[in-house]
């Protein structure tokens, strides 16, 4: 790496001029990048996209490929950082090697890593393997994974906004008679809704929303990585010591040469004569002769061991109290209790999971809903209308009862008994439960649906008077009253007491 | 209980009464295809002395309705079609000075008359519709200080399209309240249509709307008379009491912003007697009230934002009062 030839301006950056950088890397190369990912990366997910029958399968697919294909953004940016913008044909030639290599680790272990645009720049450039890879990430992850992980969040939440922006767009411009019909959507129904082809636009909208979010995101993590580099390694540092060096250089070559050789000659001359007076003869070393690799460690443990070198670094993190570690001493003893709430956690976690799942499966039809529905069981009304119709109110022969009241003059009573035991009647078989909203009418369309036609031509009948006598004050006439009396035991004879 | 009984309906009267009403309804419905709830609703309006706002896109055959109800009592029909230029005496008249004679004389407008339509009433501005809400609270109309009298009976039917708002003026609900009744004409379906297709297309020529198979089955008299007999059917305190629980919960019902006044309890009385009439019956029952509350009650209410932007309607409120206000106890 030939670190003087960077284009970029290494400084310690925040996090925030991190993505400003990976804003400003895309404008420059933007042409590069895209063409290289109009290359390698859109064709597939056309592909996936187009010939995968179920969406959510395909989705699925490309986005466990996300990884594997932010690698594109990041090699064109990392050869254009260091002043060479590989061409098309270059990017073919070089890249499709590294991401064979990196094909596997990218869908098993970076997928699953928020952080993941951080560490995959170095496994592309570096090029390390297994364990030398692992402490190389965390290292990189050590101050730098919290910026990854929110760069990472914000440019989902900019590709879900981008997305839903551009299908309402789609949704606007699309002439009424090639709007798909969302009544069955709008019902609840998901498995019926037929987008046509306004689900192959959706598709392409979210394909531009990732291309834009997906590139920007891999480029932040490119940005995040070599800020994380120049802080580790001081690259700033080394280029800043380059150019000073330069710049010495530049000055030395404006006095005489010879002038200048010939006084440290001098100078270097009379200090060695004066050291070698001084020093015993037995003492004298070698001065080319180097210290061996065990003395060089021992001398590189005095440096470190240096007050300068000792730095102390606080962090602070929740962890769970170790077995034993207070309860001895007196002080109260949470072991139980974090145990039981770190079950609790773990046990909440993976219902989530296990319901975001079911959720999955179920939006893609693979299994259904099914509530069983279990009827309701209603304390029996004692009550309707005012009306006592608990059976044990009511007498035993209700017709015969009804036609004494009617004889003896008691229009009202008669009528409202028949109609009163006829409601218990009913009641008592489930054919009927009203409301307390319903009226008169209501019951009977009850009757209508759920009973005999015969017994609701009956309860018709014997509604319609007592509704006369019940809302007029006036008596139905005798044949008709006398007929419903004689009739009722024939109609509710079965469940009479 | 304190029962307000007038004179009695006798048996004869109430089936003479009924007879005739139930011939009303079955002539208009000889031309007026399908929309039997809403020739009947018109009818409800019609014997309870009141007056209709009719919603619903144009084409629905509300003129038809109207041509038709007018025939059927010999009655005169007029029909104003409201746009913003339209000024009140368009409606109610004007004095104009004649030369030859030297004096004024009064032009009346087609608000003299037994059925008005006024056809999208919501186009005209706000001093037009006034004057004719006067008109229809009153029952007369004032020109140049002097009052004059309508010819009984008198029923406006006014029209608002439900969707075209661009260039109207909605009314207020003080005025929307003065309506008896709110009736949404939806379209009829597919057999309805095609037999109205059949209909209006057989053997004619343009598009006269046609009303001659409509008989006459009585006179202005009799439908006063008729209107008479709706207003002494009786209707018990407690079935009253029904109607007014019912206007009083639109008051304090959840997501509804403003409720029913005390003319929606009046209203809901006074179309549930027409109903009972209708229906042959010389007394109303809750479920006459019941039955009419949707058209009575809708243009009282007025919903919430947030209750309107979950795609509530008002309709849909008013079953939900319909279902919890409990039917009355013996």
């Amino acid at each position: 790496m030939q670190l003087e030839r960077i284009s970029l301006a290494l400084r310690p950056r925040t996090g925030h001029e991190c993505l400003d950088l990976a804003a400003a890397m895309l404008r420059s190369w933007g042409g590069a990048i895209f063409a290289a990912w109009s290359v390698l990366v859109l064709p597939v997910c056309l592909l996936f996209l187009l010939a995968v029958e179920r969406a959510w399968l395909a989705l699925f697919l490309l986005w466990m490929l996300r990884p594997l294909f932010e690698l594109v953004p990041v090699f064109v940016a990392s050869r254009a950082a260091f002043g060479a913008v590989p061409s098309l044909q270059v990017t073919l030639r070089d890249l499709p090697r590294s991401l064979w290599r990196l094909a596997l680790v990218c869908v098993v272990r970076y997928r699953w890593m928020p952080w993941r645009a951080l560490v995959t720049p170095a496994a592309l450039l570096e090029g390390s393997t297994g364990r030398k890879r692992a402490v190389r990430e965390r290292e990189l992850r050590r101050s730098g994974s919290g910026d990854a992980v929110l760069a990472a969040c914000c440019f989902l939440a900019l590709e879900v906004g981008l997305f839903v922006q551009g299908v309402l767009l789609l949704w606007f411009f699309t002439p009424g008679e090639l709007a798909p019909d969302l009544a069955p959507f709008e019902a609840g129904d998901f498995g019926e809704v037929r987008l046509g082809w306004f689900a192959v636009g959706m598709k392409l909208v979210w394909l531009a929303s990732y291309s834009v979010c997906g590139v920007l995101h891999a480029l932040a993590g490119f940005a995040l990585y070599l800020n994380q580099r120049s802080r580790l390694e001081g690259w700033d540092v080394e280029l800043a010591f380059r150019r000073l060096g330069a710049r010495a250089a530049q000055v030395l070559r404006r006095v005489p040469v010879v002038a200048v050789l010939a006084f440290a000659l001098l100078v270097t001359l009379a200090r060695s004569q004066e050291t070698t007076e001084r020093t015993p003869e037995s003492s004298r070393e070698p001065a080319a002769v180097a210290p061996s690799r065990q003395d060089a460690a021992e001398i590189a443990r005095e440096v470190l061991a240096h007050a300068d070198f000792d730095t102390t670094e606080t962090r602070t993190r929740f962890r769970f109290p170790r077995a034993g570690g207070r309860g001895d001493n007196g002080a109260l003893d949470l072991d139980v209790l974090a145990y039981v709430l770190q079950f609790l956690g773990w046990a909440l976690l993976v219902a989530l999971l296990v319901g975001v799942v079911v959720m999955i499966l179920r939006m893609a039809g693979l299994i259904e809903w099914r509530v069983a529905s279990r009827p309701k069981l209603a304390p029996p009304r004692t009550h309707v209308f005012g009306l006592d119709v608990r059976p044990e109110s009511l007498p035993e022969d209700i017709g015969a009862r009804a036609r004494e009241l009617w004889l003896a003059g008691d229009a009202a009573g008669a009528m409202g008994l028949l109609y009163r035991g006829a409601l218990s009647r009913l009641i008592a078989t489930g054919a009927l439960a009203p409301d307390p909203g319903d009226t008169e009418r209501d019951c009977v369309e009850h009757v209508r649906r759920l009973d005999s036609v015969e017994r609701f031509g009956f309860f018709a009948s014997v509604t319609s008077a007592w509704l006369v006598c019940a809302y007029s004050r006036r008596r139905p006439d005798d044949a008709t009253a006398l007929a419903l009396c004689d009739a009722w035991g024939q109609h509710f004879r079965r469940e009479a007491t | 209980m304190n029962e307000v009984q007038a004179v009695v309906v006798t048996d004869e009267e109430l089936a003479r009464a009924s007879e005739r009403v139930v011939r009303m309804r079955t002539e208009v419905g000889r031309v007026v295809i399908g929309q039997a709830e809403e020739v009947e609703q018109v009818l409800l309006a019609f014997l309870a002395g009141g007056h209709v706002l009719i919603e619903g896109v144009p084409g629905l055959g509300k003129t038809l309705l109207v041509l038709a109800l007018a025939r059927t009592f010999g009655g005169k029909f007029a029909r104003v079609q409201f746009t913003p230029d339209l000024m009140p005496s368009d409606v109610t008249g004007h004095v104009v000075y004649e030369g030859a004679s030297g004096t004024f004389r009064l032009r009346r407008g087609p608000a003299f008359t037994n059925l008005l339509l006024a056809d999208e009433i919501n186009r005209a501005s706000a001093k037009t519709q006034s004057a004719l809400l006067e008109v229809m609270q009153e029952g007369q109309i004032t020109i140049e200080g002097e009052a004059t009298a309508l010819t009984p009976p008198f029923m406006t039917l006014a029209t608002q399209n439900p969707i075209e708002q661009e260039g109207t003026y909605p009314l207020p609900e003080a005025q929307l309240d003065r309506f008896l009744l709110k009736i949404v004409v939806d379209y009829p379906s597919l057999d309805e249509e095609t037999r109205i297709v059949e209909l209006v297309t057989a053997g004619r020529t343009g598009g006269q709307l046609e009303v001659s198979a409509v008989q006459r089955v009585c006179t202005a008299e009799d439908v006063l008379a008729l209107q008479a007999t709706v207003a002494r059917l009786t209707v018990l305190e407690r079935v009253r009491e029904y109607a007014v629980r019912i206007v009083r919960e639109t008051r304090t019902w959840r997501g509804v912003a403003m409720g029913a006044g005390p003319r929606g309890g009046i209203s809901l009385v006074r179309v549930a007697r027409a109903k009972a009439l209708l229906e042959g019956r010389g007394f109303v029952t809750p479920d006459d009230i019941k039955a009419v509350a949707l058209p009575v009650l809708r243009h009282r209410l007025t919903l919430a934002p947030e209750l309107e932007l979950e795609g509530v309607t008002t309709d849909d409120v008013l079953r939900s009062i319909l279902q919890k206000v409990e039917a009355p106890r013996e």
